[in-house]
């Protein structure tokens, strides 16, 4: 044995992977070879280190805060609610000491379009309300001047910004009476009023009467399970005054409010109250994303996004600890502080200040979506203007302290994080779709050797499919490039620098010469010409020579207006490539490449791509009588879809596909597509094709 | 089921969870660390990990139940790394050293070696990363494939890149002492 051939099966030595006569092989080259013998002692070592290291590296004990949570979120009526009041009933174990109206805007969001499955980060409650806990004498009572209560664990809008929130809404005509009285042996609530806006919802409530021993809780739902609650089982809570909720889904004619009673049983009172959001709904996607960051004794603040609502925008930012050990602490004064030893009631964070052009904005409401963690994180403030100098300015900022663990006590500051607020027209959004989101368009058309157009602002990046090689098959692979005009260009470019570390990750690999260049591009009626440098034709027999010529076809005609491609070597038109000839005089196009072309060559998404809660799935065909089966997994290893589905055609000829697949599915991170077709001989599957791609 | 009932067979479960936290807390948690390098990080990821396990959580699905808790932890640190990627103004030097448990450097001797292992895995890819934790962890390479979303074969050339990786950053210290 040589040591090349050592050198790679060492390795497969060292995981049990080789056969008795292979192992012995290897084994007398090694007893004979200083070289290789320090190699395998090398790699012997480095797989000591690892495992001695993951038996002894540090962990976080979580099993307390799991059982916590895991508790809370095992009874049906919890589940519904948890989106809203999730952390209200853990605050004996962990106490927010910031916590004004809504959750996370990004958390927000996912609530406006229904879908609460996906919530699996705690969020905590939410309230707006008079900040009065004396339950004796909290009817009619007015809040003390001024919107925070220095004696309240929390901090709470006053009533007076809830009523301007709902007052701008009620012009709006997103105001709709509930008026409505509940009541159960355990508690009497009447509810006034309930007012809607893009990113919360607000309800007016009173509880009359309530039993100490009566557990309570009170949301409002949307049709699909939208919304969320907040729990009243303690003294936590204000007894009247307005509940800010997450956002419902505009699309709803009809919610309900619901009270119930304890955890575990089905809410026993439901108010259908009639509503037209359709104005939330016109809003369209007012989302402006932004990086903005500033950092700050070892935390850094990220600004991610602005997003307009009727009454409230929200400004949705991420916190990271970068350096543990020079987090400060400070009081609300900023005087450094030790670490906090223990809860400390007294201290309070400070709420940021936002200002646009100069003009303050007050902050409204301020939240953390996950108190453990630095995560997105989103503040409401009084509608932003949609143009100016954004400014938001934290003083400091305490994100929590547990009781008992006081190692999450965190401060720092100050911070300020600036943004240019883009100029939007909020309503138009809706209407243009196609020209917004470039990126999503599976096949942009190329304005290759043309005078680029000077459109506004498109600036969005384009993603473009670059075709490698899988065994002796093509795959579709996808490349994100700087947004252009001239797409051809880039995507060529793209495909002669070859794999990425994805491509290989899921073993597509380039026929392409490295080194080899692209010359000159023009695109002659709907002719594509690409001339490329000699290297084009270094090495490889004929299916090499082939297979590189596949994918340059392939990579580009997919855009619409290419029909076909002429390859030039070095500016001359050649008549055939390769020792045996393959014949390039005239335009190629893919149906030439058919043998190079897998029975089912999926084109989106691709390997990697993120994909949501509709699937689509874009690509050619070749199978038996156009059949196609699908299967798609989920983050969770869970099959979340299997089905068949038939191409344009089949059986000899190639056909299309481009198919919309909803899914409903649990957790993020890598899942997989898996295509394939039955064998039309013994039913067995063939021709299969996986996909690995990032649920989000 | 009667409303009792269901309250008795919802506590077993949790019960029965609570055991599955007990055992694989430190496992995971160790995992998470590994790849992360960040004690707070971990914590979060981990929590985090167990909680969407108990939510998905049915034992007549779940064949292998280790396989499973890592492919979840795994994603988690995954979504983990894509987020932070955002983050991109944070200083990369800073984040290595982010949140380290401070305890943990009172260890003296031990903390000496762990420090570079730890310090050679974060200079790989995170998927790389994954590969050899879950490959010193004791998954096969078809387990590791499913963790991964990828290939069986894909799974094999992933860690044997990062297997070289991973001595070039860990193993380039050793040899200079030894050729000395």
């Amino acid at each position: 044995m040589q040591c090349h051939e050592a050198r790679n099966q060492i390795p497969r030595l060292i995981d049990g992977l080789l056969d008795y006569e292979e192992e012995f092989a290897v084994q007398q080259h090694v007893n004979g070879c200083p070289e290789c013998r320090a190699l395998m002692q090398a790699y012997e070592q480095d797989e000591q280190a690892l495992n001695s290291y993951v038996r002894q590296a540090p962990y976080a004990p979580v099993a307390r805060n799991v059982i916590d949570e895991i508790e809370r979120i095992h009874s049906p009526w919890w589940d519904a609610f948890r989106a809203g009041s999730y952390r209200l009933a853990s605050v004996a174990g962990l106490l927010l000491v910031v916590f004004v109206v809504a959750a996370g805007a990004w958390m927000l969001r996912e609530m406006a379009t229904g879908n609460p499955a996906t919530d699996d980060q705690p969020i905590q409650e939410t309230m707006i309300g008079s900040t009065d806990d004396d339950a004796e004498d909290a009817v009619d009572d007015e809040p003390p001047e001024g919107t925070v209560n220095p004696d309240a664990d929390d901090i709470r809008v006053g009533i007076e910004d809830a009523d301007m929130i709902a007052n701008t809404l009620n012009q709006e005509g997103l105001v709709f009476d509930v008026d409505a009285v509940s009541e159960t042996d355990g508690y009497t609530i009447e509810y006034g009023r309930i007012a809607f806006d893009r990113h919360l919802t607000l309800l007016e409530y009173d509880i009359v009467e309530q039993d100490e021993e009566a557990r309570l809780m009170i949301g409002a739902f949307g049709p699909d399970g939208g919304g969320g609650g907040a729990d009243f089982s303690d003294d936590t809570l204000p007894e009247s005054g307005w509940l800010a909720l997450p956002a419902l889904d505009p699309s709803a004619s009809s919610i309900e409010v619901q009270d119930g009673e304890t955890l575990g049983a089905p809410a026993i009172n439901s108010h259908p109250v009639e509503v037209d959001l359709s104005l939330i709904a016109d809003l369209g996607d007012s989302r402006q994303s932004y990086e903005s960051g500033d950092e700050a004794n070892g935390i850094a603040v990220c600004c991610l996004a602005v997003e307009h609502g009727v009454a409230v925008s929200t400004i949705e930012f991420d916190w990271e600890m970068t350096d543990q050990n020079e987090v400060q602490y400070v009081d609300p004064d900023g005087q450094p502080v030790e670490r906090p030893p223990e809860l400390d009631p007294e201290l309070e964070p400070a709420l940021p200040e936002v200002t646009v052009n100069g003009d303050q904005y007050p902050v409204l409401e301020l939240s953390i979506s996950q108190a453990l963690m630095f995560d997105a994180d989103g503040i409401g403030v009084m509608r932003l203007p949609d143009g100016g100098d954004l400014q938001v300015h934290y003083e400091h900022m305490m994100l929590a302290i547990p009781e008992d663990d006081p190692h999450f006590a965190i401060y720092g500051g100050p911070w300020t994080l600036s943004a240019q607020l883009e100029e939007a027209t909020v309503e138009s959004d809706t209407d243009d779709t196609t020209t917004t989101d470039v990126a999503e368009d599976p096949t942009p058309t190329p304005v290759p050797d043309e005078e680029i157009v000077d459109d506004e602002d498109e600036q969005d990046p384009l993603r473009v499919l670059v075709y490698m090689v899988r065994g002796d098959e093509l795959g579709a692979s996808s490349r994100e490039i700087e947004y252009t005009q001239d797409v051809a260009t880039a995507s060529i470019q793209a495909l002669l620098q070859g794999p990425d570390y994805y491509d290989e990750d899921v073993g597509l690999q380039s026929e392409i010469p490295a080194g080899t260049e692209l010359l000159d591009i023009g695109l002659e009626d709907e002719t594509l010409i690409l001339d490329l440098s000699e290297e084009f034709t270094d090495g490889g027999g004929s299916a090499s020579i082939l297979m590189r010529l596949a994918q340059v076809v392939h990579t580009g005609t997919q855009f619409e207006s290419v029909d076909d491609v002429q390859i030039l070597i070095e500016g001359q038109r050649v008549e055939t490539i390769g020792g045996e000839g393959a014949m390039v005089a005239e335009p190629l196009t893919r149906e030439d490449f058919e043998d190079q072309a897998p029975a089912i060559l999926l084109e989106r998404p691709a390997p990697h791509e993120t994909v949501g809660e509709e699937i689509r799935l874009i690509g050619t065909s070749n199978t038996f009588e156009a059949n196609l089966q699908i299967e798609i997994i989920d983050p969770m290893g869970n099959q979340v879809y299997r089905d068949f589905a038939t191409a344009s055609s089949g059986t000899g000829t190639r056909g299309e596909f481009d198919l919309t697949i909803p899914v409903e599915y649990e957790g993020e991170g890598i899942g997989s597509i898996r295509m394939f077709e039955h064998s039309a001989r013994d039913g067995e599957r063939t021709n299969v094709i996986t996909i690995p791609v990032v649920f989000e | 089921m009667s409303e009792t009932a269901q309250v008795r067979s919802e506590t077993r479960a949790t019960a029965s969870f609570d055991v599955i936290v007990q055992e694989y807390e430190a496992p995971i948690g160790r995992y998470l660390y590994s790849m992360v390098g960040d004690y707070e990080v971990s914590q979060d990821l981990s929590q985090d990990t167990f909680i969407s396990a108990y939510k998905a959580y049915d034992p007549e699905k779940i064949h292998n139940l280790s396989a499973w808790l890592y492919r979840i932890a795994t994603n988690k640190a995954m979504s983990y790394f894509r987020r932070k990627k955002v983050l991109s103004w944070v200083q990369l030097d800073k984040l290595t050293d982010a949140g380290r448990d401070p305890s943990v450097e009172s260890h003296g001797e031990w903390v000496a070696t762990s420090h570079s292992v730890q310090q050679a895995l974060d200079q790989l890819e995170p998927d790389q990363r994954a590969c050899l934790l879950l490959k010193a962890a004791g998954f096969s390479h078809e387990e590791i494939a499913d963790q991964l979303g990828c290939s069986p074969g894909a799974a094999r050339t992933r860690l044997s890149r990062a297997r070289d990786a991973f001595r070039a950053h860990y193993g380039g210290g050793r040899e200079m002492e030894g050729n000395s």
